[in-house]
């Protein structure tokens, strides 16, 4: 076969369907983050609340429940979504080698962190800096692995 | 594992944006796959041997130098 025949789609932008999804879906996740936060600052205002929405500090009941519904109803149903129609197999290979790599940093950082409380040499494990840690690290990794 | 296919980009002139959008996957995708970083899935490589008309053994070599003939 002539590898000549083989011609590119004419007038075409150079992006796979796939990517063009994968871009449509993280805006639309920022977007949605955004309107998010938006309204929850607004309720939490509307409520006298002056804290920050990223913080320990008390929040409202409609504040809690629409929080609570966008990560536990929303972003699954949008990563399951991701993973099964907008990502490639490079890319879902490298969000794998990052959980994987985050996982191990779980295993290791909590039980030690809690040990060495125990044993007096630190601070109480702070759940949320354990939760940062993993989120990191599996974003670094996978950043690595898919652009580098 | 090793591959040409870069080479067979190369002769049709494609970028590897172009590429990925053939075959459905990411230019850093096309780009891993070229250097060595990502190895295909099976369904993949084929789409790679199908869109170059070639046998996948001609285009991805995992080293192995015993009897082809076994």
């Amino acid at each position: 076969m002539d590898l000549k025949e083989i011609r590119m789609p004419e007038g075409q932008d150079a992006y796979a369907p796939r990517e063009k999804l994968n871009r449509n879906v993280l805006l639309a996740c920022q977007i949605l983050a955004g309107l998010s936060a938006l309204a929850a600052f607004m309720i939490e205002r509307s409520a006298g609340n002056e804290g920050s929405l990223i913080s320990d500090s008390a929040l409202s009941v409609p504040t809690a429940i629409l929080l609570a519904i966008l990560w536990v109803v929303i972003l699954p149903a949008i990563a399951v979504f991701w993973h099964r129609k907008a990502i490639d197999e490079q890319e879902e290979a490298a969000f794998r080698d990052g959980a994987y790599f985050a996982a191990y940093a779980f295993l290791v950082a909590a039980p030690t962190w809690w040990i060495l409380w125990r044993g007096g040499l630190a601070p109480a494990p702070d759940g949320i800096a354990i939760y940062l840690l993993f989120m990191v690290i599996w974003t670094l990794v996978w950043l690595k692995k898919k652009y580098m | 594992m090793k591959n040409k296919l870069k080479v067979l980009r190369a002769m049709n002139d494609w970028s590897q944006a172009e590429l990925g959008q053939q075959l459905d996957v990411s230019r850093q995708a096309i780009n891993a796959i070229e250097t060595g970083k990502y190895d295909p899935s099976l369904p993949l490589a084929f789409k790679i041997a199908r869109l170059f008309g070639m046998p996948i053994e001609e285009i991805f070599d995992d080293g192995f130098e015993g009897d082809k003939n076994a």
